[in-house]
């Protein structure tokens, strides 16, 4: 964590003319430059392989062991070990693993989602991959997601009783009885977070240039220079586009098709879109102009359950050429549904249009469940 | 590119800066926030998973490596010696359609040539290709810690092969996150 007085999530000051005083670039610059460069961030496993009981909501997986916590918002010997506390606002990209021990050939669905609450209230569960399994292989679904923590517990201060927002890795299978997660050391169920955009501010921004500073006979102006090199750069890594949305309606199916045929997957409910990109009417995400550059993509398919065995994919389509796959995975016929995931870094060019793809192979439609969504983050120009 | 990982500022009350200092103290931490290091490479040479073993995923088309990491003889990613830090590795392992019911595909990241993290594991098809991985963040010294990706073919049911189609080729993507 960085050393005190804690940056706070960047939110510079319009440069008048005047002098630059030495307070104001601390604020600013500083600031900025500390919580980019050490932006809240968490990696923490489960190295006991607990058992976890049978369906419900899943179980809550304990993170015994940490990586690394910048921000110290984990606790393994806390009371809740298993909770990562908000430690400044905004939106995080994290994604959790969870293999289990089980290799028999009997069907079993597991499934690793991610939760987030407030301390003092129930947690909100958002699955990630459903992965019905027969393959005695040592299942392992993963979960990736952009999540939103508001409520933050402020550094130097004591955790306060409730009032807190977390993020939770969960864990569930239907298997009858109880069954353990894996123990090998190149397996553990893991959690893992970093702080990726912040609540609210400026849309519109593009890329930064980073001029170098003027040398005289040039004038430092507060038009011509601090604000489009000190203040837009600092509004524009704290807000740059970032987008996630889902399906929530219940209404659609996804036909069964020979891969990699796929289908362009419509999302009815935006989370977030800082720059107000989503195209609705043809449900694709385009690129804003002058924020071309590396972007983390989460593509997510959750069709409902099979009564035959099949195939489902999830992808992404840019500018509608050929599919980018990420996940191909099979199950046997279920009674919990079947999803998958990938995580990819592209590189888009302003205009760039993304659209989430999806195929399945079951024979006939299959219902697309509100586990089905697409997120598109820039990390890089 | 050769800007170092940002310094956080110091700004002194009565010092007397040259311009090049304030570049030094703006320029550069913003420029390497805006363009961190990135690598990113797909494989599309004929490769064979070994039934049973994890296999090193030998990427040979290398799309951006700005800071020249990528060394193609160990098939592994270098950061630049002024980029200690936390990054991002995304790993896709991708297989064609498997010859039995009882295979999986399984996604590793390799730290310095041992195995770190399973990225996820996947039930593969008989009848279309089966594609894996996920991502997860670690921690590298600059010019020291190499990573590379490797792709288990968990079956008792013969070798498989990786898929070079374009749209489902075994990917590898690494991002600077923070210091």
């Amino acid at each position: 964590m960085p050393l005190p007085p804690w940056p706070t999530v960047p939110n510079p000051s319009t440069w008048a003319a005047g002098p630059i005083l030495v307070p104001s670039l601390r604020a600013d610059v500083t600031n900025a430059v500390s919580f980019f460069a050490n932006r809240p961030s968490f990696l923490g496993w489960c190295t006991s392989g607990p058992a976890v009981p049978t369906g419900g909501s899943g179980s809550l997986v304990t993170l015994d062991t940490e990586a690394y916590d910048t921000w110290q918002g984990h606790d393994p010997l806390g009371a809740q070990p298993g909770w990562w506390y908000c430690r400044a606002p905004g939106w995080y990209l994290a994604e959790g693993y969870v293999p289990w021990s089980y290799n028999t050939a009997t069907t079993v669905s597991f499934t690793t989602s991610l939760a987030t609450g407030t301390s003092g209230g129930s947690p909100a569960i958002t699955t990630g991959e459903i992965h019905p399994t027969n393959d005695t292989r040592t299942p392992g679904p993963m979960a990736a997601d952009l999540v939103k923590l508001t409520n933050a517990w402020a550094p130097g201060t004591t955790l306060p009783a409730s009032g807190v927002d977390y993020i939770a890795l969960y864990a569930r299978q239907n298997s009858g009885g109880n069954l353990n997660l894996v123990t090998v050391a190149t397996q553990y169920p893991r959690l893992s977070l970093r702080w990726a955009c912040a609540l609210s501010g400026t849309a519109g921004l593009a890329v930064p240039s980073n001029p170098a500073w003027p040398v005289s006979p040039a004038y430092i102006t507060s038009a011509g220079y601090l604000n489009p090199a000190i203040r837009d750069t600092i509004r524009y890594l704290a807000y740059p586009p970032v987008f996630r949305a889902f399906y929530n309606a219940g209404t659609a199916n996804l036909g069964s098709q020979t891969f990699p045929a796929g289908t362009k997957l419509a999302l009815d409910t935006v989370s977030v879109d800082t720059y107000s990109a989503w195209s609705a009417a043809n449900n694709y995400w385009v690129v804003p102009a002058g924020c071309g550059g590396v972007y983390c993509c989460i593509a997510q398919v959750h069709v409902a359950s099979q009564s035959s065995a099949g195939s489902l994919a999830a992808g992404f389509s840019v500018n509608g050429g050929t599919t980018i796959w990420g996940k191909s995975a099979r199950s046997p016929s279920n009674s919990s549904g079947f999803a998958v995931s990938t995580v990819k870094r592209l590189r888009l060019n302003a205009g760039d249009t993304v659209a989430l793809m999806g195929s399945q192979s079951n024979g006939s439609a299959l219902g697309i469940n509100n586990g089905t969504r697409l997120v598109c983050a820039w990390e890089s120009s | 590119m050769t800007a170092p990982q940002p310094q956080i500022p110091l700004f002194i009350a009565g010092a007397q800066p040259a311009p090049s200092d304030f570049n030094s103290w703006i320029q550069a931490p913003f420029a390497w926030l805006t363009s961190k290091v990135v690598f990113r490479a797909e494989l599309s040479a004929a490769t064979t998973w070994i039934q049973g073993a994890n296999t090193l995923i030998p990427y040979n088309s290398i799309l951006e490596d700005p800071f020249s990491g990528w060394n193609p003889g160990t098939f592994s990613w270098t950061p630049p010696a002024q980029g200690t830090g936390t990054y991002e590795v995304s790993i896709t392992a991708s297989a064609a359609a498997a010859s039995d019911a009882t295979t999986a595909l399984r996604a590793v990241l390799y730290l310095n040539g041992s195995a770190l993290y399973t990225m996820s594991t996947t039930q593969a098809s008989q009848s279309q290709s089966c594609l894996t991985g996920g991502s997860a963040p670690l921690q590298l010294y600059g010019g020291q810690d190499s990573v590379s990706a490797y792709a288990f073919w968990n079956t008792t049911g013969g070798n498989g092969s990786a898929v070079t189609t374009a749209g489902q080729r075994s990917t590898l993507e690494i991002t600077w996150l923070s210091l």
